[in-house]
């Protein structure tokens, strides 16, 4: 998984982790693991309403977080939002990533006049909001999760074309692929053996840093009840249903916010940390 | 190894190899090769000096089709046995031609093998490419005979592993095994020994002499370095400013240079400096 001109990739190797990429890694591990366990088990179970705990302070009657205005346990909902969190990241990330991975190498091998054409097409896209298409779309197809991601997803394209492009352009040039082109290896040969191969390294940091820009817009959509519904247990959905408490019970509306801080944050620094292992220009000859 | 040849064997005294006739490369409207013309005959080494930006290195890349996007060539390029130009031939069509009869090793040892896949795989790939092998179980057998041939101790373990495991020597070695692999009828070196050190130079230099002699390859070497080029080639071009200023038996150009340009470059050389 190395990226082009990284070739003291065993030398880099041996060297001590940084800090910010084991810290990116723990958080991203963290939530992956919550939401597994969530599927088995959880303190309560989500539907569960405990009449006689309404928004309830931390530590009340077995509930480790409280509960909040329905008297739902904050925790489970917590550990079943990690769910919906994954789930949404997947989709958007892997909309993106499956139709802008090979665009990008497209755009880099068909010539530079056609190039310019498709890069121009994917501004229009980027010059228009994620949030409005998929405040679009949940008109059209009506409000869900998955139209929204499927926005999102649609979005985030551009950015996934811009990065593999760039990465696969220096490929290119490489001698390897020179080399391949002299021994009479086909573009869909090339681009297959040599330049995906090769630029696997910077998709893999913009899947990082897409999926959290996803986990962002759903909490926002579902804040704004474009996302998930009310069956489903969302962080974004959590700080919509409290907010009308805002004022008496700030505490429940504090917990999902820390959980979208912390997921956004692990998911940008892990991306950040694997930029620098395995960006070429920055490793440097 | 001769079990590969599907074409028309080259008799020796068949005329050039390679045909280069009045070979321009431009950028817009600068000309960056102007008017380069040469050939190299069956088994002749023929070598390129001059500085760096004097246009060897876009000649080379011209003759292999290589040019990056922007720049154009005009002129012709003619490979013996093939019967269009090789300039503004159909891309498809003549990569097929160029890959079963041209190799080339490149300057930059470090980028010029695909840090993603095994040393197998890519000595094998060309092969199994033009079908030179028949099978490729035959073409992996051939690679292991390539690797041993280039001198690489233990050439079963060398097919597993991967570039960034082997020194800059070895993976020089490797490009050179690669680019014999289909017994091109002409070897495209570019300054193949620039980036290696100088012991390991010297027997870079021994083993492109000895393997494209044991293919019958004639050589088209690039390099800065005079020493080099006197070691190695028979004839040689000087270039400077994207124009052949000189060229002649190596012996002649080297003892009793015409041009300026080439005094300057013998002066700055190892050679005037070993001769002291």
């Amino acid at each position: 998984m190395s990226a082009p001109g990284n070739n003291d990739g065993n030398a880099v190797g041996r060297r001590r982790l940084p800090p910010p990429l084991v810290f990116g890694a723990v958080v991203v591990t963290l939530i992956v693991a919550v939401a597994l366990v969530s599927f088995f088990w959880t303190p309560w179970l989500v539907i569960y309403t405990d009449v006689d705990h309404v928004s309830a302070p931390p530590g009340t009657a077995g509930h480790f977080l409280g509960t909040d205005l329905r008297g739902r346990d904050i925790a489970s909902l917590l550990m079943a939002g990690a769910r919906t969190t994954l789930y949404v990241g997947i989709l958007a990330v892997g909309i993106a990533s499956v139709l802008g991975t090979p665009l990008g190498i497209l755009a880099a091998m068909i010539g530079r006049r056609p190039a310019e054409w498709m890069l121009r097409i994917t501004d229009v896209l980027l010059a228009f909001p994620a949030l409005l298409l998929a405040l679009a779309f949940a008109t059209i197809w009506g409000s869900s999760l998955t139209s929204a991601m499927t926005a999102i997803g649609i979005a985030s394209i551009p950015a996934f074309i811009r990065v593999v492009r760039s990465g696969a352009l220096v490929v290119m040039r490489t001698d390897y692929a020179l080399a391949a082109r002299v021994a009479g290896r086909g573009r869909v040969g090339i681009a297959v053996h040599h330049v995906l191969p090769n630029v696997m390294g910077l998709v893999i940091v913009q899947v990082s840093v897409s999926y959290a820009i996803a986990i962002l817009a759903e909490a926002a959509l579902s804040y704004l009840g474009l996302g998930a519904g009310p069956t489903t247990a969302s962080w974004g959905r959590m700080i919509y249903e409290n907010t009308a408490e805002l004022s008496e019970h700030p505490i429940s509306l504090l917990w999902p916010g820390l959980a979208i801080a912390l997921a956004v944050l692990g998911f940008n620094v892990l991306g950040d940390g694997l930029r620098d292992r395995l960006d070429p220009r920055l490793v440097g000859r | 190894m001769n079990d590969a040849a599907a074409l028309p064997p080259l008799s020796p005294d068949a005329g050039p190899v390679l045909t280069v006739t009045d070979l321009c490369v431009r950028a817009g409207r600068a000309d960056l090769v102007r008017g380069v013309s040469f050939e190299i005959g069956a088994r002749e080494r023929l070598g390129i000096i001059g500085a760096s930006g004097s246009g060897k290195t876009l000649t080379c890349m011209a003759v292999a089709g290589l040019l990056p996007e922007g720049l154009h060539a005009a002129g012709s390029v003619r490979l013996a046995g093939v019967a269009e130009d090789l300039l503004g031939g159909s891309e498809r069509h003549l990569a097929a031609v160029r890959g079963r009869r041209v190799g080339m090793v490149f300057q930059e040892p470090m980028t010029a093998l695909n840090p993603t896949m095994n040393i197998g795989r890519q000595v094998a790939e060309g092969m199994i490419l033009h079908h030179t092998r028949g099978s490729r179980s035959a073409a992996r057998a051939a690679a292991v005979d390539l690797l041993a041939s280039t001198g690489l101790s233990d050439p079963r373990r060398m097919m597993r592993s991967y570039p960034h495991q082997l020194s800059g020597g070895q993976r020089q070695r490797v490009v050179l095994a690669i680019a014999i692999a289909n017994n091109p009828d002409l070897l495209i070196c570019d300054e193949p020994t620039t980036a290696l050190d100088v012991t390991v130079q010297a027997k870079v230099l021994e083993l492109i002499a000895e393997q494209s002699r044991a293919v019958d390859a004639a050589l088209l070497f690039v390099s800065h370095d005079l020493a080099v080029v006197a070691a190695l080639c028979d004839r040689v071009l000087v270039m400077f400013d994207g124009q052949v200023v000189e060229s002649g038996a190596v012996s002649r150009v080297l003892t009793a240079p015409e041009h300026e340009h080439t005094r300057r470059l013998l002066a700055d050389s190892d050679l005037s400096r070993g001769a002291l």
